[in-house]
């Protein structure tokens, strides 16, 4: 491949991922109203598996936020793809989905002192808080920079 | 009948923020630890729970304060820039992405380590929230930490 179709490459999986994080963050806080409707006590199997499910997708939601994506291109497109702007858009992302997390916590913790909160509806709801607070923060700079580009 | 100004010897500037700084990333989590044992002691009346849950969030926010970077507004415009310049807004978002994986890893073993114990709300937000900001502030007291050849 060489450098101008790796560029091109680089350019429109990018701009796929600019598009497609966002909407990624929607369906992720979408998918939690079935979760958090589960009576408290679910103990069921089938609870389980819906737990284990919104795991293994909040940890590979953030796996790909971390390293970019673009997994199973050559290493030259995922360093195109993961340039200086892309990571400095990565670490403010980190930064307003921690803080998302944490005021999050904070408001958990003061509701819980009125009206009982589950210790596993607390956990579901900061986490899965903080992951969409990131991901739709860094898909919007994302896409602020290429349309500004 | 004339005034003397103000004594300004005392007032805090850029470097003395900073040393503040240095010095409260590594004592507050021994607060954070302190505190945990007066809200969740078993003989700790429910004003004592209280007084210790408002001073829990009091630090909490002071960490946070310290991490995002939030401008200090008793300080001079001059000293602001110093303590807020670009490496520390750096250093306070590589901590905050630190702190967002200990959240993510010790909220995964909460969740599996309810199959197992039950999971006390108010200790899961208190463990959740204090491990990860505790990560956080001490890898921005890492990375924030005197170079050999700063003056102190």
């Amino acid at each position: 491949m060489n450098q101008r179709s790796m560029s091109e490459k680089a350019e429109q999986l990018s701009r796929r991922r600019a598009r497609a994080l966002p909407v990624l963050g929607i369906i992720f806080l979408a998918q939690q109203a079935s979760f958090l409707s589960m009576p408290g006590d679910a103990s069921r199997p089938v609870d389980h598996l819906k737990i284990s499910a919104w795991l293994v997708l909040t940890i590979v939601l953030l796996a790909g936020l971390a390293t970019g994506g673009a997994w199973f291109r050559p290493r030259a497109v995922r360093e195109l793809v993961n340039d200086e702007s892309t990571r400095a858009h990565r670490q403010l992302a980190y930064v307003y989905g921690f803080w998302a997390a944490m005021g999050t916590a904070l408001g958990i913790y003061v509701v819980n002192m009125f009206e009982v909160v589950s210790g596993r509806d607390a956990v579901h709801i900061i986490v899965t808080v903080a992951v969409a607070t990131a991901l739709l923060n860094f898909g919007m700079l994302e896409r602020r920079a290429l349309r500004d580009a | 009948m004339g005034y003397r100004p103000a004594p300004d010897f005392d007032r805090p500037d850029a470097q003395s923020v900073q040393r503040s700084r240095r010095m409260a990333t590594w004592l507050i989590p021994l607060i954070v630890v302190q505190q945990g044992t007066v809200i969740f002691g078993q003989h700790s009346d429910r004003l004592t729970q209280l007084l210790a849950t408002i001073a829990w969030i009091t630090v909490s926010l002071a960490m946070l304060w310290i991490l995002l970077g939030l401008p200090m507004r008793w300080l001079s415009e001059r000293d602001q820039a110093i303590v807020n310049d670009e490496r520390s807004k750096s250093v306070g978002r590589d901590a905050a992405a630190w702190g967002m994986a200990a959240l993510i890893l010790i909220a995964s073993a909460m969740m599996i380590a309810r199959l197992f114990v039950p999971l006390d709300p108010g200790i899961a937000i208190y463990g959740l929230v204090n491990s990860a900001l505790i990560v956080a502030i001490l890898r921005y007291g890492w990375l924030n930490r005197a170079e050999p050849g700063e003056d102190e």
